[in-house]
């Protein structure tokens, strides 16, 4: 154990870009719009890596919220075109569509009605498996996770369209937003997309304090093999409510911003080890620093703090095979 | 690290500060019935407070908020026991009116204790300006006592009209306004700039970001008192939280331990060492 500050590299699996529909009542910081906002951010933190989504995932939906991730993290991986309309054709989704030159298309966002057309997702170049992302410095520093809603209204288009498109561009990680995006974390309705999330070791996060815990103990009691990572439990301590779930489930995770209860760190680790224990701040609603000191000095072995401050996200995004 | 203040260099080097003692002006202790609390003893309290640099914790019990059958019996144990680390406010619950007249009567018997009063009327249901409780606010406004009351945006209990009478009505006390109105900042920012008396507690405000700049920026970190509800929240959380704040050094100190000094000096506590 050390009392003394160690060496940290921190890399927080919560973070948002981008303005939400409502701005928090009290809120007086910048809500970072950009990347760069949000690296200078994370450097006046001493934050190194962050799992990114954004706001417009949740407030307006994933097509254009997806696209304007990635477009704000543009030059980290294959560039994503955003929402393509297709006709619908027996075999487009086996097709990267193209404009009337032969190039591949390049539509950034669609905002308009898609009535009677398809949609998916597509790439700027066809979908190799075991294709590298390209990266830059901020694409080392800043990941994307995607959202996604339920496939059977066909707003996504195909899902196997839809997650080689997030495979291309190196996303390995997913949110969901069901309460606001109005739908069940059942079975029914997610069980095919859980279940290849599942399959593929790919984490799924959810704001607990908006999806409520019935929800998470329905989807896992569904989908037991789930890699889902709790986050914004809310302050109020949350033990008698996910430890059930990490006893049951072995790859259910907790993130800091909702576990800030004086000795949880350190009851967390002697109880399950800390191997499941993700630091993630919730930039920007609350501060970078705030579990970063709490982290650093926690009773725990370094190794330990090690792992929670990032080697356990590393890891869990390391065992991803979308 | 978390931000480039000469003082959070200090704190992410060593987790406190020797010239930033930080003092808690909201503390409790003991189980509660909704949050379990690993550390909620004073011995593991006090682990807590050595190793995040908390000179002093003013606190009051759970057990006196909200088992009037045990009351304030533990408040008045645990400063005896350790009487450099720990002040308490006297719970009053006007549930129980005459369990709120045995205490008062016996306030100034434990004055070595109790430095002032703890209202959770959110909780008890019963607004501050209800006749059962003027008997309590006139004692704290006679002795120029601190008075620690939750306090909530939007509540009719503990909400800012609530405020607004008992800052008039009791000018002699200090009303320190737990969680300082939560979530109606510009009502706590309204009325801590036009009273005196009254001071913004930071417990549960510091879970989020702007708040906090928002009251400096007022002009107010005179009028702001370091929080966490200790055994609920890390210290380090609320410290970490003031430290990655866009605010000046000289404001962090204002309101981690400047302020709580001066109140403290006001009803005769003397500080103990530092940890």
């Amino acid at each position: 154990m050390t009392r003394r500050s160690p060496d940290l590299e921190f890399f927080d699996c919560n973070v948002s870009l981008g303005r939400p529909m409502n701005r928090p009542n009290g809120s007086f910081g910048e809500f970072p719009a950009t990347a760069d906002d949000l690296l200078r951010h994370m450097d006046r933190a001493g934050v190194r890596r962050a799992l990114v989504w954004h706001r417009a995932q949740r407030d307006a939906g994933p097509e254009p919220g997806n696209g304007l991730l990635d477009e704000a993290l543009a030059g980290r991986a294959p560039r994503l075109l955003g929402v393509c309309r297709t006709l619908p054709s027996a075999d487009s989704k086996s097709r990267v569509p193209t404009d009337s030159s032969g190039k591949t298309a390049r539509k950034l966002i669609d905002f308009r009605p898609k009535t009677a057309e398809k949609t998916r997702f597509c790439l700027e170049q066809p979908v190799e498996h075991g294709q590298k992302p390209c990266t830059n410095a901020k694409s080392d520093r800043l990941l994307g996770s995607w959202t996604f809603i339920p496939f059977q209204t066909r707003e996504l288009g195909d899902a196997d369209a839809f997650f080689a498109a997030a495979k291309k561009a190196g996303v390995r990680a997913f949110r969901a937003f069901p309460d606001l995006h109005r739908y069940l974390l059942r079975p029914e309705v997610v069980g095919e997309v859980v279940e290849r999330l599942a399959a593929a070791r790919a984490p799924l996060i959810l704001r607990v304090s908006e999806v409520g815990w019935e929800s998470v103990y329905n989807l896992l009691a569904a989908c037991p093999d789930l890699t889902l990572i709790l986050a914004n439990m809310g302050v109020w301590n949350n033990d008698r409510l996910f430890r059930p779930l990490l006893e049951r489930y072995p790859n259910v995770c907790i993130e800091t911003s909702g576990h800030v209860t004086d000795g949880g760190i350190e009851a967390f680790v002697e109880s399950y080890g800390p191997r499941r224990l993700l630091f993630g701040s919730g930039f920007p609603e609350a501060y970078i620093g705030s579990m970063m000191l709490a982290v650093a000095h926690a009773e725990i072995a370094l190794a330990d703090k090690r792992a929670i401050a990032g080697a356990n996200l590393e890891r869990l995004l390391a065992e991803v095979r979308l | 690290m978390i931000s480039d203040s000469a003082l959070a260099r200090e704190f992410w080097a060593r987790g406190k500060s020797p010239r930033c003692p930080v003092i808690d002006m909201h503390g409790h202790m003991g189980a509660h019935v909704g949050s379990w609390m690993p550390r909620a003893t004073p011995e593991a309290m006090l682990r807590t407070m050595d190793g995040c640099g908390v000179r002093m914790l003013v606190f009051c019990h759970h057990y006196a908020l909200m088992a009037p059958d045990i009351g304030n019996r533990p408040n008045i144990e645990v400063v005896r026991r350790y009487p450099d680390r720990f002040r308490a406010y006297l719970g009053v619950n006007f549930n129980w009116p005459d369990l709120v007249a045995r205490d008062l009567a016996a306030f100034d018997d434990h004055q070595d204790v109790f430095v002032g009063l703890k209202f959770l009327a959110g909780y008890h249901c019963i607004p501050w300006d209800a006749p059962v409780c003027a008997p309590a606010w006139r004692l704290a406004d006679d002795r120029q006592l601190l008075v620690l009351a939750h306090s909530w945006g939007g509540s009719a209990y503990d909400g800012p009209q609530q405020a607004r009478i008992i800052a008039t009505r009791y000018p002699h006390l200090k009303l320190l306004l737990g969680h300082s109105l939560h979530g109606d900042w510009e009502a706590a920012v309204a009325l801590a700039r036009e009273f005196p008396n009254v001071y913004l507690e930071l417990t549960a405000v510091l879970d989020d970001r702007g708040p906090l700049e928002m009251f400096c920026a007022a002009g107010l970190s005179k009028k702001l008192l370091f929080g966490t509800d200790l055994p609920w929240f890390d210290p380090h959380h609320g410290i970490g939280s003031v430290l990655a704040a866009e605010i000046s050094d000289a404001d962090r100190h204002n309101l981690l331990h400047r302020n709580a000094e001066r109140l403290l000096a006001g009803v005769g506590v003397r500080l103990g060492r530092q940890p």
